[in-house]
This record gives C-alpha cells, sequence and structure tokens, in this order.
C-alpha cells in the first residue's frame, strides 16, 4: 500500500525536477511558396497571457531558435510586413526540445493591406473568428448610412436588395453594441443608421444558443455583424427643474435644458423669482453659453504685447446698462436689500465642424425692485460741514432684449474670418420719490421734496469683422478688425420739487419749485479699425507694429419743458443740442524677446486724440459753445516676465495711459439742471496722464500644496482730472473740472494659501492695502484726501470626514480717511464680516446646511455700530431612482435681521430687505443631482 | 499578386535586408493628451460635471507637444523639441529627456516633476509586454500591438512597434520589444503619442545628454513613491493631479 505512494511522490519529484530543465525552440519561417522569410520577428510569449518572454529574428535560410526557455506553457508567434501574423503553441511537456519545423505565413489579402491599413489607415484585428475595423477611419460622405459604409469595407459584398455577405457568408444577423437591433432583419440597421455615428464594424461566425453556452465552435454557415456606436453619439441631452415656494408670498422657478453632439450644442434656459438670488451659477453659464463660455484672447483692440501676451480672456461687452453683456446678468450678485421680482432667460444655439463656427444667443433679462430706505451724506469744507439726510423711495423695472450671432471660418490654416453682429434693445421705468435735509453745521440750510420719474428706452446695433493671416514664414502674423457701434438712448424725465431755503435764524427765505418734463435723446456711432503685424526677426526677437483708429460721433438733444397749470413752456435756458466728434489715432511698436519661458518686450506708441464739439442753447438765450482741440501724447511701454525657481513666476510692466478729457467738460457752458451743484466746463483742461508700474510674483509647492502670491501697483497722476468747487451760504455748490498735479495710487495684494491637515483643513490668507490720494479744490483751499485702506481675509475649509464639511471665512476692511483742510473730520470706518458654513450628511441621506453670516460696521466719527446677523438653514435629501430629485426645505433669515446697508467715508444709507420666510423646493435633475458635504473643489 | 505586394512593400516600407545593420534616426512624435477623459475617470467628477466638460471644451482642438527621439546603435535620447515662441509668449516647459543604452541596459533620465528636477540613473526596468493580435500602420511603418501596465498612475498603456527599426525603444521611456515604438496610447486616448515623422537615414545624431544639469540624485523607485503619493492624495482632495504631474 505505502510502495505505490512512494513511487508516486518519486515520480512526481521526478517530474518537477525533469520539468525544471529548460529546453530550446527551433524552427524555420517560410511563405506559402516554401520560400524563407528572412529576418522575419519571431516571438516567444507565454500562452496564458501573451506576455513576451524572448524574441529573434530569422536568419537567411528563414531559421530561429530559442535557447534555453524557462520550462511553461509558450507560444511562437512569427510576424513579417504584408502577412498575416501567426501563432503556434511551443510547450514542451516533457522539456524535450521543440522543433517547430516549417511556419508558413500567409500573405495580407491586397484590399485589407491597401485599403484598410494603407488608405485608411485603420487597424485590423484578428480575433479568432473575427476580423475588426475601426470604421471612424472609412471616410464617407455626411449622411450616408451605415450601408454605403459597408460597401467600403474588404470583405464585405452589399447586394442591391440590401442583403449582406462577409468573405462569401451571408449575414444573418446585425447586432448594434451587442444588441439586437428591431429585431433581426440586417437591413433594419444598416439602412437607417447614419455611418458617422458607428465607430467599429466587427463581423464573426454567428454562434448557436449551444455554443454560445458550452463555448464550443464548429463551422459556421453564416455570420453575425455588430456596430459599435461612437460614444458622443450614445450622448443625449441634461437638464434640470428647480421650483420652489415660500411664506411672505415667496416663490422661485429655475429650469435649464441641453443637447449637444460633436457639432451642435443647443440650450434653453429660464429663471423667475421674487427672492433676491438671481439663481444662476458659473456652471449654468458654462452649461447655457457650451463652447462658447471663454474667448480666449479676443480683444480687438490691438496693442503692446500685455504682461507678455500671456492669454487673458474677455467677457464680451461689460460696462453697465445698454452696452452690457449677457454675461453680466449671469455674474449679477445679490442685490442689496429691497424686494426684488426678476424674470430672466435664452436660447443659445452653436455649430462648429472645426472649420466652420456659428453662434447665437438670444436673452431677455428683466428685473424690478422697490426699496424704502434712508440715507446720509457729510461733506467738509474749510470751517463748516454740510449734512445731508433723506428718506427715500424707489421703484424701478428694467426689461432688455439681447441677441448676438457669431461666424468664425477658417478659409485654410492660415486664414481665418470672423463677423459679430448684437443687437439689445431694452426699456426702463425708474421711479423716486425722496425728502432731504440739508444742514450746514447745526443750523437748517433747506428741505427738498422731489418725485422723479424717468422712462427710458434704448437700442443698440453692433457688427464686426475681423481677419487673421498667418504667413507661410513661420511667426509672421497679421490682424485687422474693424467695427461700428450704434446707439440710441432716449429718455423722458418728469421731475417735480420743491425746495425751501432757510436763512441764518431758521426762517423761510426762499421757496424754488421745479416742475418740468425732460425729454433727452442722445445718439452715438463709433467706428473702429485696428491692425497688428507681427514680424519674426530671429528664433527668439519679434517686432510687433499696431495702429488703432477710432471715431466717436455723439449727439444729443434736451427739451426741457416747464409745466405749469395749463400749459408747457421750452425751459430756454435748459434745453440744449450738442454734437461731438472725437478721433484717435495710436500708432506704436514694440521689440519682444521671447525664449524658454523668458518674456520682454519694449515698445512705444505715438497717441493723437481730435476734439470737435458744437453745443446749442435753445431759443433766444442762445448760449452757444465750441471746443476744437487736439492733443499729442507719447505713450512708453516695458514688460517682462520669467521664471526664476521652479513654479515660481515674475513679472514687472511699466506703461502710460493717456485719457481725453469729456467734450462736456471743455465746454466753457454753465450747466445749472441740477440747481443745487452747478458745473461749469473748463477749455484749458489737458488729458489726464497716469504712469502704471507693476511688480508681481507667485511661486507654489505643488507636494505640500502650499502656494503664495504677492501682487503690486502703484499709478502716479500727472494732469489728474479732478474738480474745484466753491459752496456758496445756501450750500449750493459751484463745481469746475480741473486738472490737478500729486495724485496716486498705490496697492499691494499678497496671499498665502496652506493645508494645517493635508486635504482635511486648509487655510487662504489674503491681504490687501490700498493708499489713495487725489488732491481737489474747496473754495480755493487745496484738499488733498488720503485713504489707506487695508483688507486682511481668512478663510479655513475644513473637511474631516466625507459627510461634514465647515467653512469659516473672515473678512475685514478698515478705512482710515484723511482731510488736510479739516482734521477733525478724519475718520477710521471697520467693515467686519465673519462666516460659517456648516454641510453635514446625516442618517437616511439627509443633509444638513447651516449658513451663518454676520456683518459688523463701525465708524466712530458718526457713531455707527451696527451689527447684521443671518442665518440660513436647509435641509435637503435625494429622491427618485439615480437621485434624480432632491426635496429642500429651507428657513432663510431666522433672526430676521436682514438690511439693506452701506457704509463709507462720507456715505451712508439704510434700506428695507426681504426678511425672514421659509421656502420649499424640489430639483429634478435628469442627470441626477449630486450632492456633497464638501465644496467643490476647482477641478 | 505576390508581385504587387511586393511592390508594395518596398514602395512603403524598409527593406527588410538592411535591417541587420546598426541604425541610427531622428523621430519626431507628437503627444496629445486628452484632459476631458482624464479627469472623466477621477472619482468625484459626476456625469453632470463630465457632460458639461466636454460641451465646453470638446471642441477646443490643442496642435499637442513635439518630442523627438534620436538614437544610434543602441542609445537613444528622447526629449522636448526646441519649440518656436510663435504663439507670442514663452513658457518654460518642465525638463524631460530620457536616455536608454540597450546595450549595457542603463537608463540616465532627467525628470522635473512637482516643482524638482531629479535625475535617475539606474538600470532600464524589466516591462512586461503582451503581445495582442492587432497591426496598423504608423508614419509608413506596419506595426504590431503590445500592453503593458504603469502601476504607479494605474494605466494601461498600447504600444504599437514597428519591428521594420531594428531599435528597441519608443518615446516616454517606454522599450523593450522587438522594434521601435511609433505609437504609445495611454489609457484608451487619455495620451496619445504618435510618430509624425520617421528619418532613419540621418547622417548624423546625437544621443549625448545636456552637459551640467543641476538635480537631485533619485532612485526611479523612490520616485514613484513621491509621485503616487501625489496622485493618490490629490484625489483624496478632490481634485486633478494630472496638471502638475506627467499623465
Amino acid at each position: 500500500m505505502k510502495k505505490p505512494l512512494l513511487l508516486l511522490i518519486i515520480s512526481l519529484i521526478g517530474i518537477s525536477v525533469f520539468s525544471q530543465q529548460s529546453y530550446n525552440i527551433s524552427g524555420t519561417v517560410t511563405d506559402t511558396l516554401n520560400d524563407p522569410l528572412i529576418y522575419a520577428t519571431v516571438l516567444l510569449l507565454e500562452k496564458s497571457d501573451s506576455t513576451m518572454v524572448d524574441f529573434a529574428r530569422t536568419e537567411l535560410d528563414g531559421s530561429f531558435k530559442f535557447k534555453d526557455v524557462k520550462p511553461g506553457q509558450h507560444m511562437v508567434k512569427t510576424t513579417y510586413i504584408g502577412y498575416i501574423p501567426k501563432s503556434i503553441d511551443a510547450s514542451s511537456k516533457d522539456g524535450s526540445n521543440i522543433d517547430l519545423g516549417q511556419i508558413k505565413m500567409n500573405e495580407l489579402a491586397e484590399e485589407l493591406m491597401t485599403v484598410v491599413i494603407k488608405a485608411a489607415k485603420a487597424p485590423i484585428k484578428m480575433r479568432g473568428d473575427t476580423i475588426e475595423y475601426d470604421a471612424t477611419t472609412f471616410k464617407v460622405p455626411e449622411g450616408s448610412t451605415v450601408e454605403d459604409l459597408l460597401k467600403r469595407l474588404p470583405g464585405i459584398e452589399v447586394e442591391s436588395d440590401g442583403s449582406i455577405s462577409a468573405d462569401g457568408k451571408d449575414v444573418s444577423k446585425v447586432t448594434v453594441d451587442g444588441k439586437s437591433f428591431f429585431g433581426s432583419d440586417p437591413k433594419a440597421a444598416t439602412k437607417n443608421l447614419p455611418a458617422e455615428g458607428i465607430s467599429k464594424v466587427q463581423v464573426f461566425d454567428t454562434k448557436t444558443e449551444e455554443e454560445e453556452i458550452t463555448g464550443a465552435t464548429s463551422q459556421a454557415e453564416d455570420k453575425t455583424m455588430n456596430l459599435e456606436l461612437k460614444e458622443e453619439f450614445k450622448k443625449g441631452g441634461f437638464g434640470k427643474v428647480i421650483a420652489g415656494v415660500g411664506t411672505e408670498n415667496r416663490a422661485e422657478l429655475k429650469g435649464n435644458y441641453n443637447k449637444f453632439n460633436k457639432k451642435i450644442q443647443f440650450s434653453v434656459v429660464g429663471v423667475g423669482n421674487n427672492t433676491g438670488r438671481n439663481g444662476l451659477s458659473w456652471d449654468d453659464y458654462q452649461d447655457f453659453m457650451g463652447s462658447q463660455s471663454f474667448n480666449f484672447g479676443s480683444g480687438t483692440d490691438y496693442g503692446f504685447p500685455g504682461g507678455g501676451g500671456r492669454h487673458t480672456y474677455y467677457f464680451g461687452g461689460g460696462g453697465g446698462g445698454l452696452e452690457s453683456s449677457i454675461q453680466s446678468i449671469f455674474f449679477a450678485g445679490d442685490q442689496n436689500g429691497g424686494l426684488p421680482e426678476n424674470y430672466n432667460g435664452g436660447l443659445n444655439f452653436n455649430y462648429d465642424d472645426t472649420k466652420n463656427k456659428i453662434s447665437s444667443v438670444y436673452y431677455y433679462n428683466q428685473s424690478g425692485l422697490e426699496k424704502v430706505g434712508t440715507s446720509s451724506r457729510d461733506r467738509f469744507y474749510n470751517g463748516f460741514t454740510s449734512s445731508e439726510l433723506s428718506d427715500n423711495l424707489n421703484n424701478d423695472l428694467s426689461k432688455g432684449h439681447r441677441g448676438e450671432v457669431e461666424y468664425v471660418k477658417e478659409i485654410d490654416s492660415l486664414h481665418t474670418i470672423k463677423f459679430k453682429a448684437n443687437a439689445a434693445f431694452i426699456t426702463d421705468n425708474r421711479f423716486s420719490e425722496e425728502v432731504s435735509i440739508v444742514k450746514n453745521d447745526t443750523k437748517l440750510a433747506n428741505i427738498a421734496n422731489t418725485k422723479n420719474n424717468v422712462d427710458t428706452k434704448g437700442q443698440l446695433l453692433n457688427g464686426l469683422l475681423l481677419f487673421r493671416k498667418k504667413f507661410q514664414k513661420k511667426g509672421r502674423n497679421m490682424g485687422l478688425n474693424t467695427s461700428i457701434l450704434y446707439t440710441e438712448l432716449e429718455d423722458d424725465w418728469t421731475q417735480d420739487s420743491k425746495t425751501e431755503y432757510f436763512s441764518d435764524a431758521a426762517v423761510l427765505d426762499s421757496t424754488a419749485l421745479i416742475n418740468q418734463v425732460n425729454n433727452n435723446v442722445r445718439d452715438k456711432i463709433h467706428f473702429k479699425a485696428n491692425a497688428l503685424y507681427v514680424e519674426p526677426l530671429s528664433k527668439r526677437f519679434f517686432s510687433q507694429t499696431f495702429y488703432n483708429y477710432s471715431n466717436r460721433k455723439e449727439t444729443g438733444d434736451r427739451k426741457i419743458n416747464d409745466l405749469s397749470a395749463s400749459s408747457e413752456v421750452l425751459n430756454e435756458d435748459l434745453s440744449r443740442t450738442y454734437e461731438n466728434m472725437i478721433g484717435m489715432h495710436r500708432v506704436g511698436t514694440s521689440l519682444r524677446y521671447s525664449f524658454d519661458g523668458m518674456n520682454i518686450s519694449l515698445g512705444a506708441a505715438y497717441q493723437t486724440f481730435d476734439l470737435n464739439g458744437i453745443f446749442q442753447g435753445a431759443g433766444a438765450s442762445m448760449v452757444n459753445g465750441v471746443v476744437d482741440k487736439t492733443f499729442n501724447n507719447w505713450i512708453p511701454n516695458f514688460s517682462m516676465n520669467f521664471e526664476p525657481v521652479s513654479n515660481g513666476y515674475l513679472s514687472f510692466g511699466y506703461t502710460r495711459n493717456a485719457k481725453e478729457p469729456t467734450i462736456e467738460d471743455l465746454q466753457p457752458v454753465v450747466n445749472n439742471l441740477n440747481p443745487q451743484y452747478v458745473i461749469e466746463g473748463n477749455p484749458g483742461l489737458t488729458p489726464e496722464l497716469s504712469n502704471q508700474f507693476n511688480l508681481n510674483f507667485s511661486k507654489s509647492y505643488p507636494i505640500s500644496g502650499v502656494r503664495l502670491s504677492l501682487r503690486t501697483s502703484y499709478d502716479l497722476y500727472d494732469n489728474q482730472f479732478s474738480t474745484a468747487e466753491s459752496v456758496d451760504e445756501y450750500l449750493i455748490t459751484y463745481a469746475q473740472p480741473i486738472n490737478v498735479d500729486g495724485g496716486s495710487r498705490f496697492n499691494i495684494n499678497g496671499g498665502l494659501n496652506f493645508p494645517i491637515i493635508k486635504n482635511k483643513v486648509t487655510t487662504r490668507i489674503r491681504l490687501n492695502a490700498t493708499q489713495n490720494i487725489k488732491p481737489s479744490f474747496v473754495n480755493d483751499v487745496e484738499n488733498n484726501t488720503s485713504s489707506w485702506s487695508y483688507r486682511p481675509y481668512i478663510r479655513f475649509n475644513i473637511t474631516p470626514a466625507e459627510n461634514l464639511g465647515i467653512y469659516i471665512t473672515a473678512n475685514l476692511n478698515f478705512t482710515d480717511t484723511r482731510y488736510d483742510i479739516n482734521e477733525s473730520q478724519n475718520q477710521k470706518i471697520r467693515n467686519e464680516s465673519y462666516s460659517v458654513e456648516m454641510t453635514a450628511k446625516t442618517f437616511l441621506g439627509v443633509y444638513l446646511n447651516a449658513n451663518f453670516e454676520y456683518d459688523r460696521y463701525y465708524n466712530e466719527r458718526f457713531n455707527i455700530d451696527r451689527d447684521i446677523p443671518i442665518l440660513n438653514w436647509s435641509i435637503y435629501k435625494q429622491v427618485l431612482k439615480d437621485n434624480k430629485g432632491e426635496i429642500r426645505l429651507s428657513l432663510y433669515d431666522s433672526f430676521n435681521k436682514n438690511v439693506g446697508f452701506t457704509s463709507s467715508d462720507s456715505y451712508r444709507a439704510e434700506n428695507n430687505a426681504l426678511g425672514r420666510y421659509a421656502m420649499v423646493s424640489f430639483t429634478y435633475n435628469i442627470r441626477g443631482v449630486k450632492a456633497s458635504a464638501h465644496k467643490k473643489s476647482w477641478w | 499578386m505576390k508581385n504587387i505586394i511586393y511592390t508594395i512593400i518596398v514602395l512603403f516600407f524598409f527593406a527588410p535586408s538592411a535591417q541587420a545593420q546598426e541604425m541610427q534616426g531622428l523621430i519626431t512624435y507628437n503627444r496629445k493628451t486628452d484632459y476631458i477623459s482624464i479627469m472623466s475617470k477621477l472619482p468625484h467628477i459626476s456625469q453632470e460635471e463630465v457632460d458639461r466638460m466636454s460641451l465646453t471644451w470638446g471642441n477646443w482642438n490643442s496642435k499637442g507637444r513635439d518630442y523627438e527621439l534620436s538614437f544610434k546603435g543602441d542609445k537613444s535620447l528622447y526629449k522636448l523639441r526646441e519649440k518656436e515662441t510663435t504663439e507670442g509668449y514663452s513658457w518654460k516647459p518642465d525638463k524631460f529627456i530620457l536616455t536608454r543604452d540597450y546595450k549595457t541596459n542603463q537608463k540616465f533620465d532627467i525628470i522635473e516633476t512637482l516643482g524638482k528636477v531629479y535625475l535617475i540613473e539606474e538600470e532600464i526596468p524589466k516591462t512586461k509586454w503582451k503581445i495582442l493580435n492587432e497591426i496598423k500602420e504608423v508614419a509608413g511603418y506596419l506595426c504590431m500591438k503590445a500592453e503593458t501596465k504603469n502601476l504607479v498612475k494605474g494605466q494601461t498603456i498600447h504600444a504599437w512597434f514597428a519591428d521594420g527599426i531594428n531599435f528597441m525603444g519608443g518615446p516616454e521611456g517606454y522599450g523593450g520589444l522587438p522594434g521601435t515604438i511609433l505609437e504609445l496610447d495611454i489609457n484608451d486616448g487619455d495620451a496619445i503619442i504618435t510618430a509624425t515623422e520617421v528619418n532613419i537615414e540621418m547622417p548624423e545624431v546625437s544621443t549625448a545628454l545636456p552637459k551640467k544639469v543641476k538635480g537631485k540624485k533619485i532612485a526611479q523607485s523612490d520616485l514613484d513613491v513621491i509621485v503616487k503619493k501625489y496622485i493618490d492624495e490629490t484625489i483624496e482632495g478632490k481634485k486633478n493631479p494630472y496638471w502638475r504631474v506627467r499623465y
């Protein structure tokens, strides 16, 4: 009994010892005509996973040999150009040498070689019975069906009735992504599916049900074809709807939907609420604009290579009112108080086939705001103080339609042309009522009751044409563009005011009544043309030359009628027409050095302003004025930036900026439209020049996560625009624009980010300091107002676990203002803002969010010490399949303390705001609502 | 029929008889990185965010970056091609120079990553290649497909190598196959490095290292630990590590 076991053990050891021996593998590679294939590649692979063990090349007689092959299951694979790679089992069962003998290789079918490999550059895959091509590379005309594509594939025949055969065998079944398509009729799929949606075509032998289960194979009679769909053709759209109702008659509704594929993007967004949150986030903006979200380097006013020519992105338009853009609606912050009611929405369509890009967008915006509040304003003169206290009520409603179309055509790799047009139409109604009391020190000076109603209509049309050319010579570039902007604004303004002036003894001295209808039409046509030419001087030196031309024609017609009980009489003193032409030429050149992270530019420009204005009073008064001025200025420019240490950037720049005076300021005419503040133009004004310096440094340490940055800028003014004011005993101010020297602005901004505990506690510290010095004249005394403002900021992100996130922020603002004519009025203002936000995922998948904000305003001089605590809560939970829904219950301003509050050195205002309310809201998101206790980190 | 195929071979491919000699040449590669695809795979990115990225940046055409592999006998040098600053601004690229000597089985790499320049001089690591049943043409050469894994970055690497070019190196430091790698596909298209120009009759190529490079000497395994730690920590912090680390 024991012997056979022993024998077995011995024989097992014997086998294992025996199989420890290495062996040799040899063979000869030939073609089908028995001619040796010389220098063919022979690979020795592990049989189990094709891991390469060794490789060899065949000798002149086609032979090869692997020596000392370690025992195991092996394969030999031979490859030769123009032949189908061949794999042969080369395992040695007993450790003896293996001679594979003659390995005959088959030629690649000519059509596979010429059509698939050479022409289509498609890989072919041989997997047992399957030959697979990558169909993406088979060019078929747009709109072709899969059938048209199949006709081009080698080895596949398509009969006139649509039936398909592969390698002579019928294709009985067509599947899409492995699934049957419209039953099993192969023609249904191939005739209906667009060819451009297919990424791969596979053809293999049809397996019977039995073979599928057992894995056994037999010689099949027919074939199955599988069509794999491209990823982007699987993409549908995404979108969401959020609806909420609350107490205090609050409600919000927001929805967006988005559909896109490789070429076409379509999106729609709509928002309506009376909660003051515009409800639009950065993500909503990106979802709406799609590939047009960012327009890199689309500035058209060519100039010096700014800051070394780093890419900056522009949000088209900018500014307020008529010339503001759609983006400004998206990024408008929350309103500071009042009771708002906002509606906006739009459509966007983008088409992009790499040679042609079309984008079009339409947006409607309506916003209404009711405000009730008080404000106070204080001014200091040599020897006395004026203070104004007002009660005001405002009710504003504005509506705007905006549309934009852009077409960019890449004519070829060297030429690009772009056309852009936009139009806007807005209406605006502003109603205000104000009672203000003005005191001269402590004595009552005047009391004014004013009611204003302004209706504004405006329209804008803008067209831009741009041409960019790259030359054959690398680095030689040219850009040309021209644009025309037309705007028209018409105000209808009814003013009804009564001002009572008091004498020293607080006795009513006189009363001024204004009851006017004001019709004011302003037109502007602005034409611009710009050219840029870049010439490479060597691999590292370039010259950049530019020319800018701008011509602006502004006309205005203001008719003021005094209203009495029965009649309307033209007020000839105040009515006027004007026509202004502002022309500008600028030509400049710079020399730029760019190499290995070092960029230096030195240049200069010459700039000319031409100002022509005609001003005409109405009727018999015939006040009129003519301005005809030309100003010339030199503008030097220098910039450099480089990377002195790894991940550290240093830049320095100097430039000069010349700003022309406005024609209104140059006209030697008295403007007494506001009887409290009478302005007279100054024909002696010259352009304001600012010398602007900046120095920046930043450095990051990727491993520790520390980042630091320091940015400084200093602007020194020559002939800065300022005002000379004189104030009479009734506190009526007479003002004249003047040029002053000695003004400056300095800013320093430091930042430091570092983790205290990696990924758990991180902190961000910022410190900003600004000094402003601006001289002005009051009653012939020079007053240098200098102010320092310091803004420290610190934030902690605390994310100890996946289900908890706490964010703490402190944002302080100290302002120190000094008046050298009246030091007793110097003031120190401190505004503090603290916030703590916490999100926690609690039991049953319920999220809890609490956001506490505490704002504090101090100003000792005016006895101000206000604090505004705001606490918002919400609890929410994802519902529905794939978390597509979310129910949220929120309580805003739990303490009911919300007010709109503003405090600066001379002005303070407080107004009503939406207080405590509760809201229940529901979100439905096609892609599923993603909830996280952590805030999104930026990528 | 056979003649036609031979004509094709002679016209398009390098004549096999010449392959036995010591070769030298210069291959230009273009590297394109698909950051949308890379970020789509990060655990903290939702499907909606993936859609948003492809919507905004999907049509953004990057020209990629050009690299050069010069080789002579068993030695090679792989580096970024010196770029002309035609865009009006010059960035300083991270240093990335890899040399291989397959005869002595030694490598010397200069790699700038995570704010430091590292020098790695050691044996060429053994790459475990699987040979797959696929062929295609790259830059006029018929190539076979091979697969390996990068365990540090968790990537599947597919290499298309031309057994018609008798040099066993390739781009990004990969090699060890019976022929030069002409295309490298990292994680199914996340990054693709393709040969755009193959010149194997260059009269003069240099595989010499630049003189005087300051850096910290490190073993590849130690650098792998640093990089792996950074990748893991950054992903844990819900950010994309591959802005800083070469994918």
